[in-house]
């Protein structure tokens, strides 16, 4: 599903994002990577949803080579995964329901297919009372469920969650954390990057470490070890 | 393909509407800018006409002999239409140059009391040659010149208006520069004041942009809103152009008509006759200024 071989990213002139990095996800795992701020986290997110194409070596996203992809499947590889961020990056001027339903009008979805996805993931993530609401007449943790919910309006096979609790309660990261189980029970697999200790510990599932750009422990059922 | 094409236009117009007071600003710079170039475009027109009114009042007199017989003048008159430069050639005979003269020094007795005094009609007939244009006259007179009539002729008048019409073309060739150059200056103007609007626009939906980007949007259904955006502006200026541009033509017009009496020159005649040409070109223009302007500040967040 995800595949890095001897991957390096350098950017210029000489700092260097992630190097010879060899990994691989496969279907259906939920994954967590963890890792102090600037050990290559977020560069190895902007790898696979094609952000970032690597200085060197092999990355393949569902099929995809990320090193080759031409400009015009960039939008196909991203219907196929879902992000989510710790800034949320709603749109402050739509309500959530028109925030979700967003992903969908972009790539040309229909308004009949659209009414009948954008309720089913607003109730998935818990949201369907507050449809109406605008990002702002909303909690944190809230708000996160709406991206959330915009991540999974094409029914992606994987979901990459870039910190998506840093800004978030306990309680509210409590919840995101569920939702985020609850998805990879459907088939999805599952991403998260996080420097979230109690999170990662309470998961037991398998912990990839980076440190300076490079993984240095990769263990099922593995703890926050840094 | 419809409901992509439909859902650009709505998010076109949302993106106007939710974003008014940008929009309309916008615009009026837009609309700035086209009052400015229908202003050269106005000068320009009144400048030609006003050379081609003075332009229509030159002519070389030639003034023949009192002894040259009437049919070689009328022989050379006929020689002189032949030519490609000459507009026209008009005839007048010894009696009808006396009546002129008579009419020109009327307020002077002292010439009026010498011609009394000669028994014969001094003045012989005339020719009035009128060239195409202006810089034809040279030519005329140097086949004048150059021909076997020359000798019967006494007098050119050319050589009072070979000033006059040496700095009309000048006055021509200048106006002219001065307007390519001013529409040049202007058009770079106004592509920068329409490229940093553009960018100012952009910039303000620069989150939507990465949000369309991160969902899967292709660049050509991110590009579409804001094309149809900007072509939105460039055809409200122009409209609202049109609009204030014809009010101000009302006011203008009499002033002008008054100093080209005579002419059946207007602005506004000028306007209607130029209609699709100037402001349908002026929108042609503005659009694929906007296009380009838009094109280019939305690439950097295309590359996310």
């Amino acid at each position: 599903m995800i595949y890095f071989k001897n991957v390096s990213k350098i950017y210029e002139p000489q700092s260097i994002g992630v190097r010879d990095i060899h990994l691989q996800i496969e279907s259906g795992e939920f994954v967590s990577i963890v890792g102090q701020s600037g050990s290559g986290k977020t560069t190895l997110v902007k790898l696979m949803i094609a952000e970032e194409r690597p200085s060197k070596g092999i990355v393949k996203v569902s099929g995809w080579d990320i090193a080759s992809i031409p400009k015009k499947s960039v939008s196909v590889l991203r219907r196929q995964i879902g992000v989510i961020f710790q800034d949320f990056k709603l749109l402050h001027n739509k309500t959530l329901f028109e925030n979700v339903a967003f992903a969908l009008e972009v790539c040309g979805v229909g308004n009949e297919r659209i009414n009948e996805i954008v309720p089913q993931v607003l109730q998935i993530v818990g949201l369907e009372g507050k449809r109406d609401r605008y990002p702002h007449q909303v909690s944190g943790g809230e708000q996160q469920r709406a991206v959330i919910a915009r991540s999974l309006v094409h029914r992606p096979k994987i979901l990459v969650a870039d910190e998506p609790t840093g800004n978030l309660d306990a309680i509210n990261t409590h919840e995101i954390i569920e939702i985020l189980k609850k998805i990879n029970e459907f088939g999805t697999t599952v991403v998260l990057v996080t420097h979230n200790k109690e999170v990662v510990n309470s998961l037991r599932r398998r912990v990839v470490t980076l440190e300076h750009g490079t993984v240095v422990s990769d263990q099922e059922g593995g703890k926050y070890v840094l | 393909m419809f409901v992509i094409l439909t859902r650009t236009v709505q998010f076109a117009l949302k993106n106007f509407y939710r974003n008014l007071g940008l929009s309309l600003t916008t615009i009026f710079i837009l609309v700035l800018t086209i009052v400015s170039v229908n202003t050269v475009f106005s000068v320009s027109a009144l400048a030609q006409t006003a050379l081609k009114v003075v332009e229509s009042r030159i002519d070389i007199s030639l003034l023949f002999k009192i002894d040259v017989p009437e049919d070689k003048i009328l022989a050379f008159k006929k020689t002189l239409e032949g030519q490609r430069e000459v507009a026209g050639v008009d005839y007048l005979t010894r009696d009808q140059v006396l009546e002129q003269f008579k009419e020109k020094h009327k307020n002077n007795p002292d010439i009026i009391a010498s011609l009394n005094e000669l028994k014969e009609n001094p003045l012989g007939a005339s020719l009035v040659v009128r060239a195409e244009t202006t810089k034809d006259y040279d030519k005329v007179l140097s086949s004048i010149e150059g021909s076997e009539f020359d000798s019967m002729i006494e007098k050119k008048t050319f050589d009072d208006h070979a000033a006059i019409i040496k700095r009309i073309g000048f006055l021509t060739n200048r106006t002219k520069q001065t307007a390519i150059t001013v529409s040049i200056i202007l058009t770079i103007i106004a592509f920068l004041i329409i490229f940093n609007t553009i960018r100012v626009n952009v910039y303000t939906h620069r989150e939507e942009v990465r949000v369309m980007k991160l969902v899967g949007a292709g660049n050509w259904f991110v590009r579409g809103p804001f094309w149809i955006e900007t072509i939105l502006y460039s055809f409200s200026a122009v409209v609202l152009t049109v609009i204030i541009w014809y009010i101000g033509l009302r006011f203008i017009d009499p002033y002008i008509a008054q100093f080209f009496s005579g002419t059946g020159f207007s602005l506004t005649g000028y306007f209607n006759a130029n209609f699709w040409t100037i402001f349908g070109g002026e929108f042609l223009a503005v659009a694929i200024l906007n296009v380009i302007a838009t094109s280019l500040a939305l690439y950097k967040y295309l590359r996310v």
